[in-house]
């Protein structure tokens, strides 16, 4: 069941609106943190879990896979926190609790197809992302709005103020380029 | 190429249809370049989406540290209480928070507030009547509320000249034609480099954010106004009130 102020709160987070962000943040830490308390985890690292997850979600939504709530938002945030608490615990070497694992709710399998993953960067990553902070600003917003924000070709049209979609196309390749000349030039 | 291309897009888009991923799938097996450069592209993905992961994640370490300071001041109430008093103003204060902003009426608000700067740079009636310059045209697109063309021959007299005064007035153009997020970036750079009109940009900048929603900038520009500038102080206070 789904509350008609969570449709409006998603719509709200949806829009990039900055107050819904910090309030369904403050508004399910409690919760959340006394969710994760009897996985035996600190405190501490159930906020950073729940950072994760909160970002994890917020991400998801702003790059359109999560288009409809099909649950509540609270329930959104304890489900994926759940799979990041199974690999905090697996990480470190802890016993995984079966009931944990059976407890499967309806939201899961649209939750298995978001973006979760936190992974490292490599060394050679690091070292593009030095370079990508180099670029100019329009090639890293063009970027970060493809890449990050998965906006379309037209999307990106309108909102970097190009002329054509063909505009768009050739200068996200210029950027690329740039950066991808400057990563192989650059002393290793 | 271009085929190539546009499956690696449409990869990263999520639209790739189950004929078009087969393909997807046979290019990377037999074409080294296509392999390469997908694999390019999917770490310049990493990268940034690690960026933007760090940026938000600073974000809710604050609002932690807040929420943390908050606590740790009513830590010697009885727990179970202390509980139920959190659900409590977490309660009321979300109320609050959404009656106070969710119905705000930004639109309005900055409506009310909005009033276009004069043209005090180009009298538009000088230099008798062979006056046909760049920017007394620009100007007069300006005073004649005519936005879209003023963007126009703003950004075309930049590639001339640029005395610092001209992004104030592009910025302006930009807001009227409804190129909020354009004059949001000039405003902001105005007051970042301290160019001209910068205490009017905090102003506008202000209204700007106002108009696209964005509150907790609106009054975070506000407050700056109101720190060191003298310009519209009292419809600052005002507004600020209102948002508070």
């Amino acid at each position: 069941m789904i509350k008609e102020s969570d449709s409006k709160i998603f719509c709200s987070l949806k829009n990039g609106s900055e107050i819904a962000f910090k309030e369904v943040y403050q508004k399910n830490r409690m919760l959340f943190l006394n969710f994760a308390r009897k996985y035996g985890l600190k405190d501490e690292d159930i906020f950073d879990i729940y950072q994760d997850a909160y970002i994890a979600f917020y991400e998801n939504i702003q790059n359109g896979k999560l288009v409809e709530l099909k649950s509540s938002i609270a329930t959104y945030l304890i489900s994926i926190g759940k799979y990041m608490i199974l690999d905090r615990l697996r990480k470190n070497k802890r016993k995984v609790n079966q009931f944990v694992l059976v407890n499967v709710s309806d939201i899961d399998e649209q939750i298995e197809s978001f973006d979760i993953g936190m992974e490292e960067l490599s060394q050679e990553q690091i070292l593009l992302q030095k370079y990508f902070g180099e670029l100019g600003a329009k090639c890293r917003e063009i970027l970060t709005m493809f890449y990050y924000k998965k906006m379309n070709i037209k999307e990106i049209k309108e909102e970097g103020n190009y002329n054509s979609d063909n505009v768009v196309k050739s200068q996200k390749s210029r950027c690329l380029k740039t950066l991808k000349d400057t990563f192989k030039n650059s002393p290793k | 190429m271009m085929e190539k291309e546009e499956l690696i897009q449409d990869y990263f888009l999520g639209n790739l249809s189950s004929s078009n991923l087969e393909l997807f799938h046979k290019y990377l097996e037999e074409d080294e370049k296509f392999k390469a450069q997908f694999e390019y592209e999917k770490s310049v993905q990493k990268v940034i989406v690690t960026k933007e992961k760090k940026v938000l994640k600073s974000k809710l370490e604050e609002f932690d540290k807040e929420f943390k300071i908050s606590n740790r001041k009513k830590s010697f109430v009885w727990k179970p209480l202390s509980i139920a008093a959190t659900v409590a103003v977490l309660f009321t204060l979300s109320w609050f928070v959404y009656t106070t902003y969710f119905s705000l009426d930004t639109e309005k608000l900055y409506a009310a507030n909005y009033e276009k700067y004069p043209n005090t740079i180009y009298s538009i009636t000088r230099g008798g009547a062979i006056d046909n310059s760049l920017e007394r045209k620009a100007f007069q697109a300006y005073e004649f509320n005519h936005d879209v063309k003023a963007v126009e021959l703003f950004e075309k007299l930049k590639k001339n000249k640029d005395p610092e005064y001209l992004d104030f007035y592009l910025a302006q153009s930009y807001l009227n034609s409804n190129k909020t997020i354009k004059a949001i970036l000039i405003f902001e750079e105005i007051v970042l480099y301290e160019k001209e009109f910068k205490t009017e940009s905090l102003w506008y900048l202000s209204l700007a954010y106002l108009k696209n929603g964005k509150l907790d900038q609106t009054k975070q520009t506000l407050r700056k106004l109101l720190k060191d500038g003298s310009y519209k102080k009292n419809e600052a206070k005002v507004l600020l009130e209102k948002l508070e």
